[in-house]
């Protein structure tokens, strides 16, 4: 029996006229939607000689609602506090006031600019990151990927916040000074012996190492039998991982593994595990291995050798453990600077920890380059 | 000896794929400007200067990422970017469809063993037929967009290879092994077709879907590498071994969430070669057998895709947890519209998943029991689809805004908000599932002496699942902070998987030794075929907006956070551009679609010998 038929006329056109009017019925849907670019930020062209504090606020607002993508989070939807619709001068003073701040801000200026880099020294209750109990922000840090706001326009949102609400704007315009600091850190040339890693990130501020150092982090003596190269790397890069007994965590530089080359952390992985050799035959004394480098370096290099950068900024970089050292000779005499170097105890900068700067500084420096350190501290005003 | 042409194209490109990531791996093509000035002279001055491989390698490794300018991007005339977007996209569609088909039809080979029936191994046999044309056609897109992505992205390929390394040559070693392991399962068919053979085969199948799901989770990694890089340092270098590289925060969701996905999309487009087969046969015999084929494709698309939007969740809750701002830049920023496009796509696959199902229902006589409630499914889901589609801004002009008083409706503008989206997607779900189980019961009559009881209970967890579902999304999206709304949607969500589950299981009891009435398979509309071809087609285009909206959280990096997209095309393009990529792609894979069933189709066509040769055949005899 044979009940086959012809086959019915038109099933393709019709299958394949239905598929593309399907297709194009949501191409229209699409298409009728708000046709809005994304575009990629752009750094904007500021001229810092005609900019006044008006465009300044400006400048602010735009980059509140574009490149820092503020209203993406601070709008009326209540994923944040909505910025625009409080008083936020008003709110950080209230904030600071708050037993929950520990941040360092002592005013709403400050505060504002803490809370943009740093959000997660304070977060709004309600508003911290789900099963946080509030602790952790859900906010990136504007300075940082993938926003990577520059000073200037961190204080340019500043100063937008100040001025919404009718408070005076803060926050200085913009020198051409400022704008002329690199985007990033300086590339240096790569060290290329074990003597000039140590000097090049001050490894002795903290551990004792090639002879001298600090006690403020564990000696790093002995450790080829006790750890792995591997282990000794990750110290490295990862310094707070695994903390040795009786050393506080928070302190080594996080960011030690990108500062350097690769072939200087393979010559301190190296000489760490005991595979690399110092460049002298027998370790020299702390004083003749710095003095050595410092004649014939001037002043800045000395402050590098020193590792006074691990926990002070100065010359736009360094560390934010100790305070600034640009102002500090409108701060201190030359003979409070003396003091505050060999004796660094005898007095604490208000806001900082004692105990924390290493106390044999006098005996590293030779008389003359305490002096040329002194002096070239007290002109910084 | 026709189909034997398939074979070459995978193996050869598996070949040159391992070939090619082999000499890449080497280094050999990594640029010299993917590091800043100094460090990048430094690095290669060092290069020079070390000869030991190891040293090497670990020079390599911490690296940062590069950072390319825009003169870094070769110009090829037209955008880089709408070359590998239609390239990827389709080498993604047919490689979900390759990966799927294997996938169900090992589990309906397996139930044409369990049950004895031959028709089961018959169209698991004619479902790989499909599988494997597609999979040539998929390792030619693949080996194409290898090609593309190293001629047009060379400093993200060259990090990319920096920092998965060797796994991208076991990627390419596991594809060969696939294409081997596929062409045994298929062409070894009839040869393994009883007794022990057939657990053999069986077993070459799992085989075959285990190295497919590696293949997946493999390439996954890269993509969620790009989206939330792990075991790298702010920079981009490398600091974590392979396994922290590849297991990113978003790695597990994009696997679930493909998995499922790929099993609805695979369903669907072999369903849509069952209602063409339907739609086209010429006897009563074969339109039943497709039409039954269509059914059991059906089943399966809508059967994936009913969870789908619970991993979708997990998902998007994961990308919140890794950064608030992606999530707020898909769900709430420039992306957020194409979430209404969304909204029109699985509307059309529940409204079409629905339909056949009411169609279906003219098979059997017992289903006039159940007819009457089909058009209040279709008011719900009719309701449903209007919230869901419902935006919380409107597009309007200076004067309509003042008219309105804001850009928000005062009643509308509630329901564009996700509370109300959530409520009308759950119900929708959930009267979807009801149409499921009143066509599944349709030619049955339960025996057991617990039915009404059954049936009161099945009633009650419908009612609470809704009045739970309305209750959550109402009082936590409007009447409480925003943090609890996010909480609020896995109440729902677990409401609807309690009806669905609980339906399984009590109707599985309830219809073990129902009695069965008889069905009359090819007895169905030919509208209802149509909707076999709607579901592709939303489940295409769907893909390929939501694989946009994926790709596009990272905004104006390649690598998110650590590798910046300086190319030309570094931009999110509007909507309707958008919108017009994914129909160009969805009609190119309609159309290799199409040349795939006509293959599937020539391999059972034998010409009629000529008369001449019949004559001397018939001399001969």
């Amino acid at each position: 029996m044979n009940n086959e038929t012809k086959a019915p006329r038109g099933v393709l056109a019709k299958s394949m006229g239905f598929s593309l009017a399907l297709a194009l019925l949501f191409t229209l849907v699409a298409n009728l939607l708000p046709q809005v670019e994304g575009e990629a930020p752009v750094d904007q062209e500021v001229d810092l000689g005609a900019l006044t504090m008006d465009s300044y606020v400006a400048l602010g607002e735009t980059l509140f609602s574009g490149k820092g993508t503020c209203a993406l989070c601070h709008n009326d939807l209540g994923r944040a506090p909505d910025i625009l619709a409080i008083n936020m001068v008003e709110v950080a003073n209230q904030h600071l006031q708050d037993e929950r701040y520990k941040g360092s801000a002592t005013d709403a200026e400050s505060y504002l600019h803490e809370s943009l880099v740093d959000p997660g020294i304070y977060v709004v209750k309600d508003y911290g990151k789900k099963g946080s109990n509030d602790t952790i922000s859900p906010m990136p840090a504007v300075d940082k990927s993938p926003i990577e706001l520059s000073e200037i326009e961190i204080n340019a949102i500043i100063a937008f916040m100040q001025a919404k609400d009718g408070y005076d704007v803060t926050v200085p315009l913009p020198t051409e000074a400022a704008a002329a600091e690199p985007a990033s850190p300086e590339v240096q040339k790569s060290a290329d012996t074990i003597e000039a890693v140590v000097a090049k990130y001050s490894c002795q501020a903290c551990h004792v190492i090639l002879g001298s150092g600090g006690d403020l982090g564990p000696a790093l003596q002995q450790m080829a039998g006790r750890f792995t190269r591997e282990e000794i790397r990750q110290g490295i890069i990862a310094p707070d991982e695994v903390i040795a007994e009786g050393f506080p965590p928070g302190v080594m530089p996080q960011d030690l593994a990108e500062q350097m080359t690769v072939k200087e952390l393979d010559i301190l992985v190296d000489y760490l595990a005991g595979h690399g050799k110092s460049a002298a035959t027998s370790p020299a004394s702390p004083a003749a291995t710095h003095a050595e480098g410092a004649v014939d370096s001037d002043t800045e290099s000395m402050i590098s050798s020193f590792g006074c950068l691990a926990c002070h900024v100065m010359l736009g970089s360094g560390g934010k453990i100790g305070p600034g050292l640009d102002d500090i000779g409108s701060r201190l005499s030359a003979e409070e600077i003396r003091q505050s170097i060999i004796d660094p105890n005898a007095v604490i900068a208000k806001g900082f920890p004692s105990g924390v700067m290493p106390l044999n500084y006098s005996a590293q420096m030779s008389e003359m380059q305490l002096d040329a350190l002194v002096d070239f501290l007290w002109e910084r005003k | 000896m026709k189909e034997t042409k398939n074979f070459s194209p995978p193996v050869l490109l598996s070949l040159l794929l391992v070939a090619v990531l082999g000499f890449l791996w080497s280094g050999d093509m990594v640029p010299g400007h993917w590091l800043p000035g100094a460090v990048a002279s430094e690095v290669a001055a060092e290069e020079v200067a070390t000869a030991e491989g190891a040293d090497s390698a670990q020079e390599l490794q911490l690296r940062p990422a590069p950072r390319p300018g825009r003169e870094d991007y070769p110009d090829v005339g037209v955008s880089s970017r709408s070359i590998v977007w239609i390239i990827a996209q389709m080498h993604l569609f047919f490689g979900a469809l390759v990966l799927a088909v294997p996938l169900f039809v090992l589990v309906i080979e397996l139930l044409g063993r369990s049950t004895g029936d031959a028709r089961y191994d018959d169209m698991a046999h004619e479902f790989m037929k499909i599988s494997i044309t597609a999979y040539s056609i998929t390792a030619l897109f693949g080996g194409t967009l290898a090609l593309a992505l190293f001629l047009l992205y060379p400093d993200l390929m060259a990090y990319l290879m920096q920092a998965f390394g060797a796994q991208m040559l076991v990627y390419a070693m596991l594809f060969f092994m696939e294409s081997i392991l596929l062409y045994v399962y298929y062409y070894g068919w009839d040869a393994m077709r009883y007794g022990n053979a057939k657990w053999v085969h069986l077993s070459l199948g799992l085989l075959l879907n285990g190295v497919g799901a590696t293949l997946m989770v493999m390439a996954n990694s890269w993509a969620t590498f790009m989206m939330a890089p792990s075991g790298v340092n702010e920079v981009g270098a490398v600091i974590g071994n392979i396994w922290e590289v590849m297991k990113g925060p978003l790695w597990n969701p994009i696997n679930l969430h493909r998995f499922i996905a790929n099993i609805a999309f695979g369903g669907a487009v072999v369903g849509a070669y069952a209602a063409y087969k339907c739609l086209a046969a010429r006897t009563a015999e074969d339109r039943a057998h497709y039409d039954w084929m269509g059914y059991t494709s059906n089943f399966i698309a809508i059967l994936a895709f009913l969870p789908l939007p619970f991993a979708g969740y997990w998902l998007m809750a994961e990308i919140y947890a890794y950064s608030q701002q992606m999530g707020i830049t898909a769900m709430g920023g420039i992306l957020a519209w194409l979430f209404i496009v969304q909204a029109v796509l699985i509307g059309t696959i529940l409204m079409a998943g629905n339909y056949y199902l009411w169609s279906g229902m003219s098979r059997t006589e017992g289903s006039k029991r159940y007819q009457g409630m089909i058009k209040y499914i279709a008011v719900v889901l009719v309701i449903c689809f209007l919230i869901w589609v419902t935006p919380h801004t409107l597009i309007l002009t200076s004067g309509e805004i003042a008219a309105l008083g804001g850009s928000h409706h005062h009643l509308l503008g509630p329901l564009g908000i996700m509370p109300a989206k959530n409520i009308a997607v759950n119900l929708m779900l959930i009267f979807t599932f009801l149409s499921f189980q009143l066509y599944r019961r349709s030619d049955k009559v339960a025996t057991v002496s617990w039915e009404k009881a059954g049936n009161a209970l099945m009633v009650a967890i419908y009612v609470v699942a809704i009045v739970n579902i309305i209750f959550a999304g109402v009082y936590y999206g409007y009447f409480t902070n925003t943090v609890y709304k996010v909480g609020a949607s896995v109440t729902q969500v677990v409401s609807t998987l309690v009806v669905i589950i609980s339906g399984v299981v009590i109707d599985a009891f309830m219809y073990r030794k129902a009695k069965t009435l008889p069905s009359f398979w090819g007895q169905v509309s030919n509208r209802s075929q149509y909707a076999l071809f709607a579901l592709p087609i939303a489940f295409t285009w769907l893909m390929a907006l939501m694989g946009y909206v994926r790709s596009s959280v990272r905004t104006h990096w390649h690598v998110y956070t650590v590798m910046k997209d300086n190319s030309p095309d570094n931009f999110i393009p509007t909507i309707g551009y958008a919108g017009n990529m994914m129909t160009i792609v969805t009609v190119m894979f309609v159309l290799f679609v199409l040349f795939i069933f006509w293959i599937a189709n020539l391999s059972n066509t034998k010409q009629a010998p000529p008369l001449s040769v019949t004559k001397k055949a018939g001399e001969a005899a």
